[in-house]
């Protein structure tokens, strides 16, 4: 008995050693260098994402140091718990010099962890509203400057599905319908069989995009424009997320949460079992192989036009060793050029504006369905720029949490969002 | 060089890195998350001093702390003596001798060798709505809850997942029933002692310092628990099922609140420190060693 015992817990040692161990190895690979051996600058690149991101990334670097010819980009691929790493590097002054950012942008830029990169956009003769429109680059600045170049920026269109549109008689979606016009066409989209709904006529992901959409397109906002007060409960913002709550609870045209489970909604259209979705680029690669006709539609609108912009950007870090160097890559990597590799991969919409136009995005291989772009074209015209306050994490976060017993049906919408309220304000007092 | 010199200098030598580990990865980080926990650090940039300030946010101001050290509370509760008293019944039937014997106590091992990560992502899919829980609930005509998307059965169903993997204790209290001698059933069986009375009487206080390691490693667990609840439901639905250690998670990596959740660190630190003290005091009364007999 006390054998096994021994042998327990001295297993349990020898493991928990060899984790440490483990661990101290790994934290001693993490830091950067600085001068090459042939006396290239050499820049470290932090990104996320998986499957072709890292191939994208490195053609593009490629191109990038083809045009700088004394640059080296060291790229460091993080494709989990990305900002737990970069708020570990930054802290221990291993910083990258460039890194992919998204939303929570001015979570770094508020504590004095970005570089402003206007004034070297300005030296390098760039223009970011002209290259990247004003919503992306609103997302990215804090009070006129502007902490990330937009990299990447797919707007939300509607994805439905022809077949189904067909069968109900019901004309193809369209930027020109209001939301009187789309309640009343999902309740013909909606299939009932036998008591028990066998497809709706839409349904959408529980993410800031979703939400903040309805609210942006009644005319309402999360937060004042000088990002200290939570404007979560206003009547505009109770009334649309009761548009959409009633969509789901009273019309029964969206799936509810306990009906959609783990099954998300990118699923249940590819399964045909919903007639429509809004959602990001990132569908089209998973469409490839449905046997149903499917067709992409700028969303519609409702008081005002909202769409919601899914993107990340490129920023500098403070603690970047050649400041202007770092400037010219970022100027690079999302010039016309330096974004082809993302639109030919199909990827993602390139967030430079003539990238996204031009033809060698459209006539990729990707684009096996012969889809046209223009509906993320025109959505980009369309869009409102999300509130990136610091507190971008505790204000998601927020809404989930507030929002939750609301979708399920469990509390109204006001009570809910008297709870986002009250938790945005305190996240936003907090600082 | 004596003997004995050797000896002492080989003892260093190999308990070093223990030693060596202990000081890097646990005492010079404690101590620093304890300075830490004074000051308002957002871990980018230089702290500042704040005194009480944390503690004092946690316990008068913040409400979601209350409820996460509630739910705690109530996993740990009904967790750890559920999964002990589980393991002893189950241990205790998989001692003896039958057919099959090999057969069930891999069955019942198994579930503990699944990553937590798995096990989460099997158990998500188990308690939808409509999964398969609630369709076994459903032969009995009753209604399954929403499980993981209600807060009133949040918990429990996380409890259920680390019931599922309770064969890890089982089989340390297998083979601490197999290690009782053989003569005191012997024994007890010509004075005429039943099975429950053999049990009561030789299996269990023989048995105690496992059970008793059982306990204190299951408390200390459960008071840290965070995969489960961080992959099965990320704290929610509104905290419902969030506890103390996912919660530091958030507040210092995704809220960058350093300081604060430094203080909730040490908050808890002292919250299992205190039950393990009052568990140790306790075992005097209940934990048999053979050694304090031959005193």
């Amino acid at each position: 008995m006390k054998v096994a015992v021994k042998k327990i817990l001295t297993r349990g040692i020898a493991v928990t050693a060899a984790l440490a161990m483990g661990g101290s190895l790994l934290a001693a690979c993490g830091s950067s260098s600085s001068t090459s051996s042939n006396g290239k600058q050499q820049l470290t690149l932090t990104f996320w994402g998986g499957g072709d991101d890292p191939k994208t990334m490195k053609k593009r670097a490629a191109i990038v140091e083809k045009k700088i010819p004394n640059v080296k980009l060291k790229l460091q691929w993080i494709p989990k718990d990305y900002d737990t790493k970069i708020q570990t590097m930054m802290s221990g002054n291993t910083a990258p010099d460039i890194m992919e950012v998204a939303e929570n942008v001015n979570a770094y830029s508020s504590r004095g962890q970005l570089e402003d990169l206007n004034p070297y956009f300005k030296k390098l003769g760039v223009n970011p509203v002209q290259r990247f429109g004003k919503a992306a680059v609103q997302m990215y600045s804090n009070q006129g400057k502007m902490y990330g170049a937009p990299d990447r920026v797919a707007p939300n269109v509607v994805y439905y599905n022809k077949d189904i549109f067909k069968e109900a008689g019901v004309e193809a979606p369209s930027n020109k319908w209001d939301w009187d016009t789309l309640r009343a066409n999902l309740k013909k989209l909606t299939k009932v069989e036998n008591g028990k709904t066998v497809r709706w006529g839409y349904a959408e992901g529980d993410w800031w995009a979703w939400y903040m959409q309805w609210i942006y397109q009644n005319g309402g906002r999360v937060v004042s424009a000088n990002g200290k007060k939570a404007e979560a409960n206003s009547p505009a913002n109770v009334q649309a997320l009761q548009f959409y709550d009633d969509l789901m609870w009273k019309d029964h045209t969206m799936p509810t949460p306990q009906q959609l489970a783990q099954n998300g909604p990118d699923n249940l259209f590819a399964q045909g079992k919903i007639a429509m979705e809004t959602t990001g680029f990132w569908n089209v690669g998973a469409l490839k192989n449905v046997k149903f006709n499917w067709g992409v539609a700028p969303i519609w609108h409702g008081k005002k036009n909202g769409v919601a912009l899914f993107s990340n950007s490129l920023a500098m870090t403070s603690q970047c060793k050649n400041k202007d160097l770092a400037a010219r890559v970022i100027a690079a990597l999302t010039s016309k050029e330096g974004q082809k590799p993302i639109g030919q991969a199909g990827q993602d919409i390139p967030a430079n504006l003539e990238a996204a136009k031009d033809p060698s995005f459209v006539n990729a291989p990707w684009n096996t369905q012969h889809i046209s772009v223009e509906p993320w074209i025109e959505s980009s015209k369309l869009a409102f720029a999300a509130p990136t306050i610091p507190q971008w994490n505790a204000m998601t976060q927020a809404f989930t949490d507030g929002m939750s017993q609301t979708w399920t049906g469990k509390q109204s919408v006001k009570v809910g969002l008297d709870k986002v309220q009250q938790k945005l304000q305190r996240a936003l007092d907090q600082n | 060089m004596s003997r004995r010199h050797r000896e002492t200098m080989w003892f260093w030598i190999c308990v070093s890195p223990w030693v060596f580990g202990f000081i890097v990865f646990t005492a010079i980080p404690m101590i620093a998350s304890l300075v830490l926990s004074f000051t308002d650090w957002n871990s980018f940039q230089a702290p500042n001093w704040v005194g009480f300030k944390n503690y004092i946010e946690a316990f008068a101001h913040d409400p979601i702390f209350w409820q996460v050290l509630r739910n705690t509370f109530y996993y740990a509760i009904v967790s750890v003596p559920v999964t002990l008293f589980l393991g002893l019944y189950l241990a205790n039937l998989l001692s003896h001798d039958f057919h099959g014997k090999r057969f069930f106590r891999t069955i019942i091992y198994l579930p503990s060798l699944v990553p937590l990560v798995a096990a989460a992502m099997i158990f998500q899919w188990l308690l939808k709505p409509d999964g398969p829980i609630n369709d076994f609930l459903g032969i009995f005509r009753i209604k399954g809850p929403d499980w993981l998307m209600d807060p009133n059965w949040v918990i429990p169903a996380i409890i259920m997942l680390s019931v599922w993997q309770v064969g890890g204790g089982t089989i340390l209290l297998i083979s601490s029933i197999n290690g009782v001698p053989k003569a005191l059933y012997e024994a007890a069986e010509i004075d005429g002692a039943g099975h429950f009375r053999q049990f009561w009487s030789i299996t269990f206080p023989q048995i105690t310092p496992i059970l008793f390691f059982n306990l204190v490693t299951g408390i200390i667990g459960a008071f840290q628990v965070f995969d489960q609840v961080y992959i099965l439901t990320g704290g929610g639905p509104d905290n419902a099922s969030n506890m103390m250690v996912p919660y530091i998670y958030t507040t210092a990596f995704k809220n960058f609140h350093m300081g604060y959740a430094s203080a909730l660190s040490w908050i808890l630190f002292v919250i299992v420190l205190i039950i393990s003290a009052l568990v140790l005091k306790s075992s005097d009364a209940w934990v048999f060693y053979e050694t304090e007999v031959k005193k």
